[in-house]
């Protein structure tokens, strides 16, 4: 089952481009991932979904229910957190907590105290007090307190030290174990990395691809170093799935993707000081797909 | 509900400050009128000296100035001058204030719709306009009663300040309404005092008289203390005139509100 389901959602601002086409499924229990740079759409997409964008064209859905006009329903069970978080000057946090939760219908104060706990959070300091990562705590309590199935995460790290950040995803992971769904947005691939079933990638405002962590990583993509004594003719390595082409002084760089034994036959010619072959981390594979360009 | 709460909650310093100038200010203005009533004469040759659209202007009116009543009457107008800037400041920010400081995303993404959001604030803001109008109420009754040793009609009385309160919730609507076709409210302040000023302007220029076609344009003078004085209560026209204006406004605020995307 989709818990969202999003076709074609395209969203201009005026003239400039917000998002263009977005099309993904996010499945019940699993954690997806939304990656992206600044300014890729990642928020635009997530405030349509939200309801506090309307898009220009295209369809979402949230538990089935359309984004657009049953808003009012699907928010009761969905928890927010925005990447910068404000409220309300004047307000202590316990208040604020408990405004939050007055419009859920259910009491939500065991769950309140629990989560502060665990996010060591002080409830009786005036929210104009709170430092920049203190607020984001703020910002986790109050996405999770009603105990939502859905958990929207829009670049939910930044401001905490890596501490919190280890305590805010075990929340997120034990969460997860109870079945709710999770979309998190972010342009640190290691978060991201470390938590998501799957991820989509967007660029420009368009979805570049859509993978699991697992073949995204494992898509037989290699990172091969290799030290030679003499000049290698550029056209050397000039085959199919070679990416990514670095030479300096005589180290020889590239990602590569395709049949290995080909690769092995071409590197056996050589005569060859030293080599590397790994995997490449997801940082690597992610610029990848940024530098490749439009046709990516 | 909560909303309706938290609102009160937020602007209770505000209103208090407003209750507590417009009571000075009616207090200050009423202390003049024994020295006004005693001296008569003198004072109305001192007003005849001066143009006749400075007098509009300050809401004086001659014939009627030296009586308990048209002076209260030239006081409440005054009064409302300030009564409308709270209700415009209100209406401009009361809604934008939500995106101005960022608190949409908090307040928007609850389950509950855009309609009610703005109906709970509304709400709200008329029970802070019925708290002030009723504090000034008594405040001016007690004045009076200290101030001038004869009677007055205490309905007509009543009707000035139902007058007063009918104004507020026209300017308020109004306030709201501009807040919400324009995209960004940066300065609600600025903005209102600006609108406040220049329809009071108009209205002292362009309205002298209570039959004058003008009046309908000029929100000021639908309620005007001193033409509840002269027709000895409010006006049915203008209720009606000014119902039908704020449904509309309230209307197409509501429709552009509900299509309008809230950035960050």
């Amino acid at each position: 089952m989709n818990v969202i389901e999003i076709n074609n959602l395209t969203k201009y601002y005026g003239k400039s481009r917000g998002i263009i086409d977005v099309s993904f499924n996010v499945e019940a229990g699993e954690i997806f991932g939304f990656i992206g740079p600044n300014g890729a759409g990642k928020s635009t997409t997530i405030r349509t979904l939200l309801g506090l964008i309307k898009p220009t064209s295209g369809t979402a859905f949230i538990f089935g229910k359309n984004c657009f006009t049953d808003g009012k329903e699907i928010l009761k069970d969905v928890g927010y957190l925005p990447s910068e978080v404000f409220y309300y000057d004047g307000m202590k946090v316990i208040d604020l907590l408990k405004y939050s939760a007055s419009f859920y219908k259910k009491d939500c104060t065991k769950r309140i105290y629990e989560l502060a706990e665990i996010m060591d959070l002080d409830l009786n300091k005036k929210i104009e007090e709170l430092s920049f990562g203190n607020k984001k705590k703020v910002g986790i309590v109050q996405g999770l307190l009603h105990e939502p199935k859905l958990i929207i995460l829009d670049e939910p790290t930044s401001g905490l030290d890596p501490l919190m950040q280890q305590k805010f995803f075990e929340l997120i992971k034990q969460e997860n174990q109870k079945g709710v769904t999770v979309l998190l947005s972010s342009h640190i691939l290691s978060e991201v990395q470390k938590l998501c079933n799957r991820v989509a990638i967007i660029k420009e405002g368009r979805i570049v691809k859509i993978e699991t962590i697992e073949n995204l990583r494992g898509e037989n993509y290699k990172r091969i170093i290799i030290e030679t004594d003499i000049d290698l003719s550029l056209d050397y390595f000039n085959i199919d799935g070679v990416n990514d082409f670095t030479i300096n002084n005589h180290t020889y760089s590239f990602l590569y993707k395709g049949d290995i034994n080909i690769i092995i036959k071409k590197l056996a010619m050589l005569n060859i000081k030293n080599i590397t072959i790994h995997e490449p981390d997801l940082e690597e594979i992610f610029m990848h797909y940024y530098e490749k360009g439009e046709d990516a | 509900m909560n909303i309706y709460l938290h609102e009160l909650k937020q602007q209770r310093k505000a209103t208090l400050i407003w209750i507590l100038s417009l009571s000075i200010l009616i207090i200050l203005l009423m202390m003049m009128y024994p020295t006004i009533q005693q001296d008569a004469e003198s004072f109305l040759k001192l007003l005849e000296n001066y143009p006749e659209e400075l007098r509009l202007a300050l809401g004086m009116h001659i014939e009627s100035i030296t009586s308990v009543l048209g002076f209260s009457a030239f006081v409440f107008s005054f009064t409302m001058l300030i009564t409308t800037i709270q209700a415009m400041i209100m209406g401009m920010s009361i809604i934008s204030k939500e995106e101005r400081d960022k608190t949409a995303d908090f307040l928007l993404t609850k389950p509950l719709s855009r309609t009610a959001i703005i109906i709970n604030k509304i709400i709200a803001s008329l029970t802070i306009f019925t708290i002030t109008n009723i504090s000034i109420y008594l405040v001016s009754l007690i004045s009076i009663t200290m101030f001038s040793n004869t009677t007055f009609d205490l309905m007509f009385f009543t009707e000035i300040f139902i007058g007063l309160l009918l104004t507020q919730i026209l300017f308020f609507i109004l306030g709201l309404f501009v807040s919400i076709i324009m995209k960004k409210v940066k300065s609600p302040l600025g903005v209102s005092l600006g609108i406040v000023f220049l329809l009071y302007t108009l209205s002292t220029i362009l309205v002298k008289d209570t039959d004058d076609i003008m009046r309908y344009l000029t929100l000021y003078k639908y309620f005007e203390p001193n033409f509840i004085f002269m027709n000895k209560s409010l006006e049915a026209p203008f209720i009606i005139l000014g119902l039908i204006l704020v449904i509309l406004l309230l209307t197409f605020s509501l429709i552009i509100y509900n299509k309008k995307d809230i950035t960050s």
